[in-house]
């Protein structure tokens, strides 16, 4: 009878690369009343995220173990692992991503999907899709092109 | 005694704590005469946390212009909620506004399908 450590290996890995679906915020807003033809468009965009404090923690965890009787080796960690919660403690949306540029490009695809017509009945999402120390950070925009 | 806490657990498992993430009002665009309130809900049940997408808030909106379909909406009040039992969580996207009926209305049927 085989090992089932492999198996469970490959069950843990395919839960780990299983992203789970964090909804955040969702805003609605105005319809226009329908004069012609709407249509439905979608803009979706998304950055990656680290979960700098996660990666830390575990970094700490295991520099700990392996360096037990090493004192520098423990201040060495708990330093990085300081310096990780310092520098992302704030109020946050999700993990923080490298710039905040991402999702500035919502209104120019917005228009690029409805050049000559109006945008309305706009609803707009963040979410984050999250795996082991890192996310998808996500604006998600739907929303009705109006041609006249 | 374990009556007691039988009831006491069911208590505890029924009582629910619930949380509102956002709350966006949009413009109120048109004057309150002649306007009808609307209102849709869109809800998803997750277990244990585990959720693997989103698409269902998108059918609060949908629910709430196909009240409207020839006329305008407007002061739209949108909240996302989430109420959590011991291992239950619902998700909750509620949309209220009100609906400005005018005439020469379209077809929104024909945009009745997300993208």
């Amino acid at each position: 009878m085989s090992s089932p450590g492999p198996r469970y290996s490959i069950l843990l890995l395919a839960f780990m690369f299983t992203g789970c679906a964090v909804m955040h915020r969702s805003a609605i807003g105005e319809r226009d009343a329908p004069t012609e033809d709407l249509q439905p468009i979608a803009v979706d965009v998304s950055d990656v995220g680290v979960d700098a404090q996660g990666i830390a923690r575990s970094g700490t965890t295991i520099a700990k173990a392996a360096g037990r009787n090493s004192g520098a080796m423990k201040n060495l960690a708990g330093g990085v692992e300081l310096l990780a919660w310092a520098t992302s403690m704030s109020p946050r949306t999700g993990n923080p991503t490298w710039d905040d540029l991402w999702a500035d490009s919502i209104t120019l695809q917005l228009r690029a999907r409805c050049p000559d017509g109006v945008i309305t009945g706009i609803q707009t999402t963040r979410e984050s899709a999250s795996y082991p120390y890192i996310s998808g950070e996500i604006v998600r925009v739907r929303a009705y092109c109006e041609t006249k | 005694m374990l009556k007691r806490s039988i009831t006491l657990l069911l208590l505890v498992c029924g009582s629910a704590c619930t949380t509102v993430h956002s709350a966006y009002l949009s413009n109120l665009s048109h004057p309150e005469k002649g306007t009808r309130n609307i209102e849709a809900t869109a809800s998803k049940t997750v277990f244990l946390g585990f959720n693997f997408s989103n698409d269902y808030v998108f059918e609060a909106r949908e629910k709430l212009y196909a009240q409207c379909p020839n006329g305008a909406v407007t002061g739209v009040l949108s909240t996302y909620e989430t109420t959590s039992y011991v291992i239950v969580r619902t998700h909750e996207v509620r949309a209220r506004g009100f609906c400005v009926n005018e005439p020469g209305g379209a077809r929104m049927a024909d945009a009745g399908s997300q993208p």
